[in-house]
């Protein structure tokens, strides 16, 4: 084939391409990175928390998600309060996720993915409560009472940890950089919580009522602390922390409505997706939640044919919580009269205990309850300590703490404890868990195998 | 929309390159033209389409509907011609172009299945089959949806070619289909293919839905109206997909959309109507009546607990309130379309104008009794339409496509399709508030008792009560154009938009619907979305013939991708009587979202061919892409082809009774983007209550990584294409190897970080191996009959081969993916047998026998699939009846439907729970099931899903002339198709492909509408 071409076209063409590569010429002014650099507004940069108003919204996204953590959500999260109720006697389960009835029956698989949940939630509220703490430090030092509260809830949530989770629970960290934890025994958990309260109370000295109500919300989440892990002398230390608790004071999660993770998941799970229930002597053991007609713990069913979830359990919503946005307590004056009372019960020969109890019940319910007796016994002093604390304490995270101290401190057997045998509504058997195991995803972190133990 | 600076100069950069472009002349030579005729040998009918190319040029025609061409300014010179045209095989003349004179040159084509030399579609222009060294799969839709009335794209694809997999969630109308090619290669992003439609990038989401239906929702794929699609072609992996870049490893659809041919205006009316029916069966639920041991107090009592003394069976009762005339939900569905095509133009301006109307109403309505009740309970005498019929489905299609030869040298195109569409889906799936769920969870007895309902969770009345809707607008527009400024030279652009407009709504108005939570107190979700995909591609390639024997071509090309989607949600709960807007709700909050990814690509090709028999092929990608991370720099992907058509060569044996036989090797790499933020840290912004005052605040978003990269998928593939019996048939062998590295492993934080759940790392290596073979044979059996069919089948292996170090398993359940066996592999503790010990006929779970572990139980997808499309023509052509039969097989379904109805509270309410005399088989497994100490097994639910369906039957009869021209017109056909006619499976389930996680690669046969029976009948007539 040949072609014959002539000069001038090529000059033509050659006017066009350099016509052409002056208009791509911009383009040398443009880097990829330039081309190639996008905004998403979506996203908030790790820069934006340097400053006042960045620590200050990281302290009050610590807030929420502690809240988050502890009460859960509108329905999809449940916190440490509903797993702890209905792992033990509290909450009877009323629906059908497969992954709530093994926490139900406890039998817990350790790929229970709503129990993975459960506990990172735990411990992104430990990690943004701490992580607040320098931030509050060099951004916006004052008020103190911030910096205090931060390190009380994070005491508290340490507190939750040791309570709730088996002996073995590391404690990482992502900021400034992962530092992976190494696994805690259960006593050192508790001794780390109380390091956190300590340090609260440090900042905590001013007399204005706002510090004072983080004092008080740090003295009792210390007591609360050496209750549990209860070595020599750690009752008496918890009733001494607690002493100047005034009865009237509450430290409470607050919810709105604003979005479903404000809201109140002890009132959501039970009145709105009903998928708990109010129990009543579960599995044998448990305290007649229901029928005892206790102020403390009243239930309703509405209709009277109501039925959860699962389309066939009675549902029973707990009047303690009647909507989205009531208040729940995280401590309390009458909590620390109960550590008093406890105290008094293992230190002080006598009644003082017990007339604790009934100062309790005379002064902080209106109309007052009806004086206890004495039960005569050691064990039945006991047993009595508990279940005025699970009633006055109803639905607020301690039960399961409570139930695994009877067992550790009191010398109680599992299957006097907890709830056994078969499940009241059919749904099974129940198993030996007398804790939540941590959540095989930890092992991501080198430095964990597994639970030191499940012991209580 | 927002771009950077350096966007825009880049817009304006290629579209200043593309007037440029537009403005200039061609090479002053001594010309002259070619010209002539295609026509079919046999018959002699003209042969409109038909491509005529210079061999080693860039010059080509096509032929008009007098089946003539003209290719003027040709060079003087001596050249090879070709004419080419699908269903006939090429022929090649010379012609000798003298100045000024006209060459005239006609080819008569022989009828052949498939042609080496058809012409391909590919991402540095057009380019002859045999040039290619990957499989190259075409479907003709044109001729496919005539004679089958398809009813969305996923139809149209499904079955037609080997190793792409249609596989079809639902039943419901409206909801989509999830395509897979070669098997699943990412446990983390996305293992749908991407799709250009005239040559710019679609949004083809297969989930796009941002209000609850409990799994299903609609698939932006399915807004592609099938009858304005002329064919499609599908690049199945890397080895061929190298020079789309990154977003490719799992396969291109390019989509072809039709075109005028210059001569007289041809017009086409259609129109189709039919009906829809639910033929599925559903199972009955049962409920055993008993008594308490002591207190001989009533209860449900299964035989389980009976066995073991619990209780004492009275008698047993079921009733299938799905299948109930009385109550059953499921009526006649309505499908109606109606559509008008306008082609035509001349030698310089062609044009394609269309617009459908098409309606579709799934077969789902209110009962009568339930219409009566809640008429009465709200003292109305009508209830809204959409609440009488909650799944529909309404579009309207208008596309218009214009191409012009504005110079010799120079033609553009101005392509744009609009669709417009309402559709609102039913509740179901995963979901308290579905139908299904509350008709397959009901008791096994008639109307509301102690126990509870027929309807297990709530009525029809109630459910249907709730409006969930999407409205969308959509308009793709391209503008290309292609520049051969010299013979020799050529520059191609494609500019274009896909930007949809989509309203997602979900409401339910005070005190109607079902009474869950909070919501018979009112809600009205409405979210909006503004979807941009932006496309400029633009290459120059130059042919050249180094030698008589050997040819060269060379493309250069850049490629600019911007993905931005933007979105405000707004929600307002508690309403007001009466109430029906977000403004109307008590508590109202809103949301915005916005994701923007830009991927700036180059690539070089270079291909040699000797003697037009043997080819190489090189070429080589670069892409960079906002979503890598900061720390990592640009991606290189290679490739190389070769593709012998030994047919050709002298040494040929002529022995082998093939009329042609190619072989081919294909290597190639690809990637996968990581998603739009996953490299980076950052906090996210939330709202926290503080001392009752909702205070803004900060929590950790993502602890970020900088070193992400994309997933990078490699294969090789070998194969022949072989066309024997005088080119009636035609087959294609094929092997490929793909292996996708640094693939996106979804790591598992360690909770204690206090970090987000998971972060990207490239840590993963998956393996897809397999073979695919195709059989095409189009002839005729006899004097008046003919046949055409097509046998198409696969078969892959998929292995995660590698994780992270220390790593065995990215993700557990009832799917997971572990080192060694097939991502989203089913497992559970297997049951290992069980044995009636006593003999009673009824199991105990101490007769049960299950392992310890969790083990492998099987694919979840289709391993091996074989499709035939077999069409068989009568009376010369007069009729013609077809059908497809698709067979998919070594895979399980989940049967979590039938798990649950035997093993929740919520059911109970499967025979093998309350009946003694169920099969031990059934007993087996829902002992397993409900037992702790068995680990709550799945396993037996976890069902071989091995099915034979039959598709596709239709029933063509195409009008003589005399009959034509009685109804003035010049063509007229009539087609009845029935779909979705029979299914043979072992799969105890309703149907085994469902899935009630919508388009996701989790996928569980789990409370979803099944597959219903259409059959339609189609006019379509042409003047």
């Amino acid at each position: 084939m040949t072609t014959t071409i002539t000069r001038d076209p090529i000059m033509k063409a050659l006017r066009r391409g350099l016509l052409l590569a002056a208009f791509l010429l911009p383009l040398g002014a443009c880097s990829t990175e330039e081309i190639l650099n996008v905004e998403d507004p979506d996203i908030i940069n790790p820069g934006s928390v340097n400053s006042p108003a960045g620590a200050r919204a990281l302290f009050a996204g610590a807030i929420g998600e502690f809240s988050f953590a502890i009460v859960g959500d509108n329905g999809g999260t449940e916190g440490q309060i509903l797993v702890s109720g209905s792992f033990t006697d509290e909450l009877i389960n009323s629906e059908t996720f497969p992954t709530r009835l093994e926490y139900e029956l406890r039998a817990i698989s350790l790929g229970n993915g709503t129990l993975a949940g459960v506990f990172r939630n735990l411990h992104r509220a430990r990690v943004l409560l701490e992580a607040s703490v320098p931030a509050l430090q060099q951004y916006s030092p004052t008020p103190t009472y911030r910096i205090g509260e931060s390190f009380a809830l994070a005491g508290l949530a340490y507190v939750f940890a040791g309570e709730n989770y088996c002996s073995g629970v590391p404690f990482s960290n992502a900021f400034p950089a992962i530092a992976y934890g190494t696994p805690l025994t259960t006593s050192e958990i508790f001794t780390r919580s109380i390091e956190r309260f300590d340090s609260a109370m440090v900042l905590l000295t001013a007399a204005d009522s706002e510090t004072v109500a983080r004092l008080n919300l740090a003295r009792v989440g210390k007591g609360r602390a050496l209750l549990n892990r209860g070595g020599p002398g750690d009752v008496a230390a918890a009733a001494a922390a607690v002493a100047a608790v005034p009865l009237t004071f509450v430290y409470n999660t607050t919810h709105t409505i604003t979005s479903g993770r404000q809201q109140n998941g002890a009132h959501v799970f039970t009145w709105g997706t009903e998928r708990f229930s109010v129990a009543e002597i579960e599995g044998t053991n448990g305290l007649n939640f229901r029928l005892a007609g206790d102020p403390r713990v009243q239930s309703v069913r509405t209709p009277a044919t109501n039925v959860g979830f699962d389309n066939f359990t009675p549902q029973w919503n707990p009047l303690k919580y009647p909507t989205p946005t009531t208040s729940l307590p995280i401590a309390s004056g009458v909590e620390a009269k109960l550590i008093i009372a406890e105290n008094l019960l293992a230190n002080t020969p006598g009644t003082a205990w017990l007339d604790t109890l009934n100062s309790l019940r005379a002064t902080a319910i209106t109309p007052a309850l009806a004086p206890l007796a004495d039960p005569g016994s050691a064990a039945t002093r006991q047993d009595l300590v508990m279940r005025e604390r699970a009633f006055w304490l109803y639905l607020t995270g301690h039960r399961l703490g409570d139930l695994r101290r009877l067992m550790r401190q009191y010398g109680r057997a599992e299957d006097a404890v907890f709830p056994t045998g078969g499940h009241p509504h059919g749904k099974g058997t129940y198993g030996d868990d007398v804790n939540l195991p941590v959540p095989s995803g930890e092992r991501n972190n080198p430095n964990f195998t597994g639970c030191i133990d499940r012991l209580p | 929309m927002r771009f950077t600076t350096c966007q825009i100069r880049l817009r304006a950069a290629l579209s200043a390159a593309l007037l440029v472009t537009l403005t200039s002349t061609g090479w002053a030579q001594q010309q002259g033209t070619i010209a002539g005729s295609v026509t079919d040998r046999v018959t002699g009918t003209p042969l409109a389409g038909a491509r005529i190319t210079i061999l080693g040029t860039n010059r080509s025609a096509a032929t008009n509907q007098e089946g003539r061409y003209t290719l003027a300014g040709v060079p003087v010179g001596a050249y090879q011609v070709q004419a080419v045209l699908i269903g006939y095989g090429a022929a090649t003349n010379t012609a000798n172009v003298t100045a000024g004179g006209i060459e005239n040159l006609d080819f008569g084509l022989r009828t052949a299945v498939v042609s080496l030399d058809a012409v391909v579609v590919t991402a540095t222009g057009e380019e002859r089959g045999r040039v290619m060294g990957n499989v190259v799969s075409t479907i003709k839709a044109a001729d496919v949806v005539p004679l089958s009335s398809v009813t969305n794209f996923g139809d149209l694809l499904s079955g037609r070619t080997a190793n792409v997999q249609v596989l079809s969630s639902s039943g419901t109308v409206g909801t989509g289909t999830r395509v897979r090619i070669r098997g699943l290669s990412s446990f983390s992003l996305s293992n749908e293919p991407i799709y250009y439609v005239d040559g710019v990038r679609m949004e083809s989401s297969s989930n796009s839905f941002s209000v609850g239906t409990g799994g299903q929702s609609f698939s932006r794929i399915n807004d592609i109206n099938p009858e304005e699609i002329e064919s499609i072609e599908i690049v199945k992996g890397p080895s061929a997909a190298t020079l789309y870049g990154t977003q490719a490893a799992n396969g291109v659809i390019r989509i072809t959309t039709k075109r005028g041919l210059a001569g007289r205006t041809n017009w086409t009316v259609y129109s189709e109507a039919g009906v829809m029916n639910d033929n599925n069966q559903y199972p009955t639920n049962y409920f055993s009546w008993g008594r308490a041991p002591v207190t001989n107090t009533v209860l449900q009592c299964p035989s389980t607990t009976a066995v073991s003394g619990g209780c004492t069976i009275d008698s047993l009762t079921s009733y299938n309130v799905l299948m109930d005339p009385a109550t059953t939900i499921n009526g006649t569905g309505y499908r109606g379309q109606a559509g008008l095509q306008v082609s035509g133009g001349s030698e310089q301006v062609q044009y394609f104008v269309s617009g459908e109307y098409d309606d579709e109403l799934g077969h789902i309505r209110l009962p009568e009794a339930e219409y009566a009740r809640i008429t009465q309970e709200r003292l109305v005498s009508e209830l809204p339409y959409e609440q009488y019929r909650p799944n529909e489905v309404k579009k309207v299609s208008v596309r218009t496509n214009l191409q012009a030869q504005l110079r010799r040298n120079l033609d553009v195109g101005l392509k744009s399709g609009l669709v417009i569409s309402n559709g609102r889906l039913p509740q179901n799936d995963n979901n308290v508030t579905g139908m299904l769920p509350s008709g397959l969870f009901g008791k096994g007895y008639s109307g509301t008792r102690a126990f509870g309902s027929d309807w297990g969770f709530f009525r029809p009345g109630e459910v249907f009560a709730i409006l969930v809707e999407q409205d969308i607008t959509r308009l793709t527009g391209s503008f290309n154009a292609n520049w051969r400024p010299t013979s020799h030279l050529s520059a191609r652009a494609t500019v274009g938009l896909d930007h949809t407009n989509l309203v997602d709504l979900r409401f339910q108005a005070l005190q109607e619907g079902p009474d869950f939570g909070t919501l018979r107190r009112g809600q009205k979700f409405d979210n909006r979305f503004s979807i941009n995909q932006w496309t400029v591609d633009v290459n120059g390639s130059g042919n050249y013939t180094l030698s008589p024997a050997v040819s060269s071509k060379t493309t250069v090309g850049v490629q600019f991708l911007k993905e931005f989607s933007f979105g405000v949600g707004a929600s307002g709960l508690e309403m007001p009587p009466g109430g029906k807007t977000v403004s109307a709700g008590a508590i109202r909050s809103g949301s915005e979202s916005t994701g923007e990814t830009v991927t700036l690509g180059a690539y070089v090709e270079q291909v040699f061919g000797y003697k037009d028999r043997l080819f190489f092929t090189g070429a080589l990608r670069t892409d960079d892409n906002s979503a890598f991370g900061r720390d990592f720099s640009a991606v290189y992907y290679p490739k190389a082809h070769v593709s012998w058509v030994i047919s050709d060569e002298p040494f040929f044996p002529q022995a082998i009774p093939v009329d042609n036989l190619r072989l081919r090797l294909a290597y190639g790499a690809s990637g996968q983007r990581p998603g739009t933020t996953d490299a980076a840290q950052f906090y996210t912004a939330t709202t926290s209550t503080i001392r009752n005052v909702d205070t803004p605040a900060l929590i950790v978003g993502s602890l970020g990584n900088p070193n992400l990269k994309p997933e990078r998928s490699t294969e090789l593939e070998l194969g022949f294409d072989a066309g024997f019996l005088n080119e009636a048939a035609h087959l294609e062998f094929t092997y490929y190897s793909k292996k996708t590295q640094d693939a996106l492993v979804l790591r598992p934080l360690a909770p204690s970080l206090g970090g987000p759940a998971s972060q990207f790392e490239n840590l993963g290596s998956v393996q897809n191996r397999g073979l695919e073979a195709v059989l095409n044979i189009n002839t005729s059996l006899g004097s008046s009959i003919g046949l055409d069919l097509t046998l198409s089948g696969s078969r892959n292996s998929n292995k995660l081969l590698a994780l992270g170090e220390g790593i065995t398993r990215a993700f557990g359940g009832d799917q997971q993916a572990v080192v060694g066996y097939p991502v989203f592999g089913y497992w559970a503790r297997p049951i290992l047998g069980y044995s009636d010990v006593n003999g009673d006929g009824v199991l105990t779970a101490a007769e049960v026998f299950v392992g310890d572990t969790a083990v492998f139980l099987g694919y979840s997808n289709p391993r091996t699939e074989f499709s035939t499309n077999l069409g068989v023509t009568l009376f010369n052509n007069r009729v013609r009846i077809g059908g497809q039969l698709d067979y998919r097989g070594d895979f399980k379904q989940f049967n979590l439907t039938d798990y649950f109805r035997c093993t929740s509270g919520a059911a109970n309410n499967c025979q093998a729970l309350n009946d003694p005399s169920a099969s031990l088989d059934d007993q087996a497994r829902t002992i397993a099931g409900r037992t702790a100490t068995l680990g709550f097994t799945a396993a037996g639910f976890m069902e071989d899903a091995d099915f034979l369906k039959l598709r596709e039957l239709s029933f063509t009869y195409f009008a003589p002339d005399a009959v034509a021209r009685a109804l003035r017109v010049s063509r007229a056909s009539f087609t009845l198709t029935g779909r979705n006619l029979a299914t043979i499976t072992g799969y105890s389930g309703i149907d085994p492909e469902l899935n009630g996680i919508g388009q996701s690669d989790f996928i569980r046969d789990f409370l979803t509408q099944p597959p219903v029976t259409y059959w339609t009948f189609r006019v379509n007539l042409g003047f």
